[in-house]
């Protein structure tokens, strides 16, 4: 009996064991990553921030998933992989132009309009040699929250991560650009887009900004009265944001360019833009957003991240 | 224990760890070929290496570990410019890798293996899945004789199956492996890439343009890390052919000796010895 009991301890005080759950370690998560995320890695290393702005369908995602799937392929723009902290978010983005989506014509997911932004990590090393690892931050802002951002100048101020970008990029719409009846529209929501965004003093004087014409391939194929209306969209975009904004350019692409004739000319003008966006501009002696106070508690954190960041590299030479 | 090492195997299910396992444990007790590493003593429990390698030997498929049957296999051994020491595998599930992509954790049983690793194999089976665009594939149907550019009006256009992590392609999933080891180790590794089932795809050149041709997104990772470890590329044809075709298992089985069967490929160089990957990777400690 005693030994009944005994045995019985045992079974007792070996179960819980048995049964307990093992214990784990968390990975990152691989998803496109949020501000406090991202600043793991900002805290590693200098990052370069590229954001895409533009009104809803203008390309902002597809160009981003262009940029990853040329990588996938290899060598682009004479960057090799590195790594990433966010390679299932971007095979997610990815997902509606693969064979496993079911699909049979390449889309893209929409940008969503989330609370926060999230960014979307590429570890690249040049293939010059020796050349170091770079870390690159890609963000497609929702056209939505660009949409509210123009009609409030409260919206727009709370984009203040923006002050962090060292390339904005603003996507015109190509599609629409080529339609009479859409073209005025598309190229009123650029310019309206930009200026909301400098109007709230969002764009650091050292930023890159580049007013991109996508879907070239569209602009092309509707004949020579679309080009001409892009020809004349870019001279009023230069006579009303040159005198505004120091690194101003323009450039015309097709991410993902239908069959053509010369598909090589459309691979190639990625790769350049991806070069032109990637290139740090030199630094002003004198940054007017040094001396802000800092954000709230309680602001997004996004917006503490825009700040943390000129915290830290106000004093840089 | 003289002079430890710790090897960690990594790959996903059927990437051919155990395989590589069985056949190194016979070659190893064979004794007869000339091989980098010598087995010096058997000591300890050999049940498992024991079971795996009747499987390799008699061509029948060799079991894959499963999160229950997981073990630590120790080898003493020796060679030429390495001194005598024990090696430490653990031959972990593949089943484990793939729970690290689809829900972001590790053991701390396996991470302890991290910590304590020299080198890693990662092995990869050559059928990888690619994740072909939309736009890559339609090129390719309308050069296809008989092809024909999809009526673009028609066709169904958005695709239906979710994006989940067990669509993730087979570049991006070995890539987060090795990142998910890289971020868990202070040590500068040497990473030894196994491409098993070798025989399938031996002549369509070196184990390294395999990967650059499948793998170009791995392959450029493997390339820009060289200041975080070191990595070399070996196929490596551990069955000798398709034992699940009963003529080419017929003929493994005819062979005179069972070693003939095995085929390890470094560049150019093609040998069977194929404990040439493992000492590659104990030259880094």
């Amino acid at each position: 009996m005693a030994d009944s009991v005994a045995a019985d301890a045992i079974l007792d005080t070996t179960e819980p064991i048995e049964e307990a759950e093992p214990e784990f370690i968390d990975l990152f998560s691989g998803a496109a990553l949020g501000a406090t995320d991202a600043e793991v890695i900002t805290r590693r290393s200098r990052t370069h921030l590229v954001v895409f702005v533009g009104a809803e369908g203008s390309g902002k995602t597809t160009v981003l998933t262009s940029i990853y799937e040329r990588l996938n392929q290899g060598v682009f723009a004479g960057f090799k992989f590195a790594g990433s902290r966010s390679l299932s978010g971007f095979e997610e983005i990815c997902h509606l132009n693969r064979l496993a989506s079911g699909g049979t014509q390449p889309d893209t997911q929409r940008t969503r309009l989330t609370d926060e932004t999230k960014f979307y990590h590429l570890a690249l090393r040049s293939t010059e040699p020796l050349a170091k690892r770079r870390d690159v931050f890609l963000s497609a802002m929702s056209g939505e929250l660009f949409r509210m951002a123009k009609d409030s100048q409260e919206e727009a101020e709370r984009l203040t991560f923006l002050r962090r970008a060292d390339t904005i990029v603003v996507l015109v719409d190509g599609d629409r650009l080529a339609t009479p009846a859409q073209r005025t529209s598309a190229q009123a929501d650029a310019a309206d887009i930009l200026e909301s965004l400098l109007d709230a003093n969002m764009v650091s004087p050292n930023c890159r900004v580049e007013i991109v014409f996508s879907k070239l391939d569209r602009i092309t194929a509707a004949g020579q009265t679309a080009l001409d209306f892009l020809s004349k969209t870019r001279e009023k975009f230069e006579g009303k944001f040159r005198t505004r904004v120091q690194h101003l350019s323009f450039r015309q692409i097709a991410a993902r360019p239908a069959p053509s004739p010369a598909p090589e000319i459309m691979e190639r003008g990625l790769a350049d833009a991806f070069v032109s966006w990637t290139t740090v501009v030199p630094l002003l002696s004198i940054d007017k957003h040094v001396g802000q106070p800092a954000p709230a508690r309680d602001d997004r954190e996004f917006s503490k991240f825009g700040w943390r960041h000129f915290e830290r590299t106000r004093k840089a030479p | 224990m003289s002079n430890p090492a710790n090897l960690l195997f990594i790959g996903l299910p059927g990437s051919g760890k155990t395989t590589f396992l069985a056949a190194l444990w016979h070659v190893l007790n064979d004794r007869s070929s000339a091989t980098a590493l010598k087995l010096t003593k058997l000591s300890g429990d050999r049940t498992y290496l024991n079971q795996i390698t009747k499987e390799w030997r008699e061509c029948s498929q060799v079991p894959r570990t499963n999160l229950q049957t997981e073990q630590v296999v120790i080898l003493h051994l020796d060679g030429n410019g390495f001194g005598s020491f024990d090696l430490s595998i653990p031959d972990l599930a593949g089943e484990a890798f793939k729970q690290q992509l689809t829900e972001r954790r590790m053991t701390r049983h396996h991470d302890a293996f991290v910590q304590e690793a020299t080198g890693l194999m990662l092995f990869l089976h050559p059928d990888v899945h690619k994740g072909t665009q939309l736009t890559v594939a339609r090129l390719l149907e309308a050069e296809l004789p008989g092809g024909h550019e999809e009526d673009t009006t028609t066709a169904s256009a958005v695709g239906n199956n979710a994006w989940s992590p067990e669509l993730l392609p087979t570049q991006a999933k070995l890539v987060e492996l090795l990142q998910f080891i890289l971020e868990r180790t202070q040590r500068k590794l040497r990473v030894a890439v196994v491409v098993s089932a070798w025989d399938l795809v031996d002549n369509l050149g070196t184990p390294q343009e395999f990967v650059s041709r499948e793998l170009p997104l791995f392959q450029q990772f493997l390339e820009s890390n060289e200041d975080i470890f070191q990595y070399s590329v070996f196929g490596v044809s551990a069955q000798g052919g398709d034992i699940t075709v009963e003529a080419q298992k017929h003929t493994l089985l005819g062979l005179d000796d069972a070693l003939q069967r095995i085929k390890v490929r470094q560049d150019h160089q093609t040998d069977q010895d194929i404990t040439k990957p493992i000492a590659w990777l104990l030259r880094g400690r």
